[in-house]
């Protein structure tokens, strides 16, 4: 047998054009659909994990989808805000622990995350390089954003504008790099985290400015001093950066119980706590809404597979449509090699062997098919984490 | 060698019909075939091989009644006993000219490709002028060249009978003359036989023997015994 595969190999080697483009048909007909279901299958590993790690969200009233877009993938502006006394709600006389999450800004792009100290230890985050946020303007780089933007401890990010072409807006605020966390393969690699009085101070709820008491009567920053109501003008010093020296002059207007939080994490301490908590919104009449992410993202995979499953069928259409076309080209090769296969038959070669001789033909192109398909396949589930992590940091 | 009586073939859904009542070849001859096109000269060379098989009548080829073996005792003794050369050369274009000249062993698992047979292909190359081109594809050769591959491959399992068709017809005249000279040095170094069909007048001079297909069948139509000559290519010019 080894003569007709032989004549096999040096035929689909002499016509190495017409070898690959039949070799390329069947692979992109074979793995186009199963790079999407490897990618289907990260996708839900991946989204279904990261919500099962968060058991509820509470936050705005609306798209609940959005909500757990907003709390998981760090999604600026998919949810309205809540206030902060919400996450005093939620904590409900310790039935849970509630954590904040404010998502509203970008630092060189990536998401500026505004929370508290106890989200790193939900998580497991630990700082490989310096420590957590500790003072406000510190902030703490996922693994990514310090790879990406080539940031450590020590360096400085800058909060994007919130709209670029408002020149009287809030001015950006440079951020201290107080720590580098560890690479996790989740959303919290492609963040930047602050406290979430930082968050507010990037917002312009909070600001520091010079100490105009200590200013004299005839400074040109003050327009009046009378009676202990101090007026300034445009000239006072507004502080972009947040020091050691300029810290204590950073204040907040207003009550910070009404400050904004994109949404609120809640462990609930056991079940039955977290059955009194949904109990609570369920029967609430307040703007809010308590939702389980991972109900909510499995939802969203039902979409997916159906979407999937249409896919499925077009790939399997796709595929006889290939297939058949495969034959015509295997029918006409004959046609054209009929007299090569007649001198061969005269020469004293069996019909099997000539059929021998076409199988192995196939079975090269196959085989090498084969070959670029779980070569394609093994790089496809190699990046496919990436691929998808990209995807839904993207999403943002 | 070859021994036919009363031979009746027709060709399925044609009016064609080869008759020949008697025709004898004795190991060793070179017979020409001539006659106009189909007159069944090829028709012929296919009963000898075993590829067709008479209607009626007998084809004795090498002591062997080619109708009354199995088809694959009849691939058999094709390989064994036969050698072929076509009008078109019909090399293989995607193997390389030693590849073409062991095509046979490639292609038949009772032909077993050693190093003796390899060497004896690259000799016989040699002897055709062909050693330099050894891995060239047929492509790349000039069609005299074509020819002496495919000389090659018919003479390398060593047959008893060598049938060749047209095959100097595609070949200028300095071609033609090289590539039979070539054709019967071969044979005669193994007292192997040549039946060549031709329209090529021109060649018949180092043949034993012509046979002439339009007087067989009129000579059949008349009712007569065939009638052959042997030497009488002078005559025939």
């Amino acid at each position: 047998m080894m003569g007709p595969l032989q004549l096999a190999w040096k035929y689909v080697f002499f016509h190495k054009a017409k070898s690959l483009i039949l070799i390329a048909c069947i692979v992109l007909t074979t793995i186009l659909p199963v790079a999407v279901k490897l990618l289907v299958w990260q996708f839900d590993q991946k989204i279904v994990a990261r919500a099962a790690s968060t058991p509820s969200i509470v936050g705005a009233k609306g798209s609940s989808l959005d909500l757990v877009l907003s709390a998981l993938y760090f999604k600026q502006g998919a949810a309205d805000p809540v206030p902060y006394s919400e996450v005093e709600r939620a904590r409900g006389d310790g039935l849970a622990t509630a954590i904040p999450l404010h998502c509203r800004f970008t630092a060189m792009g990536y998401p500026v995350v505004g929370t508290s100290l106890e989200y790193f230890g939900y998580r497991g985050l630990e700082a490989v390089d310096g420590s957590l946020f500790v003072s406000l303007g510190d902030c703490v780089v996922g693994h990514k954003v310090a790879e990406m933007l080539s940031v450590g401890v020590g360096d400085r990010l800058i909060s994007d504008r919130d709209n670029v072409l408002d020149l009287a807006g809030q001015s950006p605020l440079k951020l201290n790099v107080a720590g580098v966390l560890g690479a996790s393969r989740t959303p919290d690699d492609w963040a930047v985290f602050v406290d979430l009085k930082t968050a507010w101070v990037i917002q312009g709820l909070g600001h520091g400015h010079q100490d105009l008491n200590k200013e004299s009567v005839d400074s040109p920053v003050l327009m009046s001093n009378e009676s202990g109501e101090i007026i300034a003008n445009r000239g006072v010093v507004s502080y972009i950066e947040i020091t050691d020296e300029n810290i204590d002059s950073f204040h907040f207007h207003g009550d910070t119980s009404e400050f904004p939080v994109t949404a609120v994490l809640v462990a609930a301490h056991g079940f039955k706590e977290e059955t009194i908590l949904q109990g609570r919104y369920e029967s609430s009449e307040s703007e809010v809404q308590f939702v389980r992410p991972e109900i909510v993202v499995r939802d969203l995979m039902t979409i997916v597979f159906q979407v999937n499953r249409f896919f499925n069928a077009n790939a399997i259409l796709i595929a006889g449509s290939t297939a058949m076309l495969m034959v015509l080209v295997v029918l006409l090769s004959l046609r054209l090699r009929k007299r090569e296969m007649e001198t061969m038959f005269r020469l004293g070669c069996s019909k099997g062997t000539i059929a021998w001789l076409q199988i192995g033909e196939m079975g090269i192109i196959f085989g090498f098919s084969m070959v670029f398909v779980f070569m394609g396949c093994g790089w496809v589930w190699m990046v496919s984490g990436d691929i998808v992590e990209g995807l839904l940091v993207n999403a943002r | 060698m070859i021994q036919i009586e009363d031979l009746r073939f027709q060709y399925p859904r044609t009016e064609f019909m080869l008759q020949l009542p008697q025709l004898a070849v004795e190991s060793g001859e070179k017979i020409a075939i001539v006659g106009p096109s189909g007159c069944g000269k090829t028709t012929l060379l296919n009963l000898l091989s075993g590829i067709a098989l008479p209607h009626s009548g007998t084809v004795k080829v090498c002591g062997e009644e080619v109708s009354k073996l199995t088809d694959a005792a009849r691939r058999n003794f094709r390989i064994a006993k036969i050698g072929m050369v076509f009008q078109q050369f019909e090399l293989v274009e995607y193997l390389d000219v030693l590849s073409n000249i062991l095509l046979p062993f490639s292609i038949n698992s009772t032909l077993s490709l050693s190093s003796e047979v390899r060497a004896k292909a690259a000799e016989f190359a040699g002897a055709m002028g062909l050693a330099g081109k050894l891995g060239r594809k047929s492509a790349q050769l000039s069609q005299g060249e074509q020819q002496r591959v495919a000389i090659c491959r018919a003479l390398i399992t060593e047959p008893e009978l060598v049938l060749a068709d047209e095959p100097t017809g595609n070949l200028d005249p300095d071609n033609k003359r090289r590539i039979l000279e070539l054709i019967f040095q071969l044979a005669e170094k193994k007292h192997q036989t040549v039946m060549v069909v031709t329209h090529d007048m021109g060649i018949l001079s180092g043949f034993d023997r012509v046979i002439d297909f339009e007087q067989i069948r009129v000579a059949t139509v008349a009712g007569e015994n065939l009638e052959t000559r042997r030497g009488d290519m002078g005559e025939q010019e």
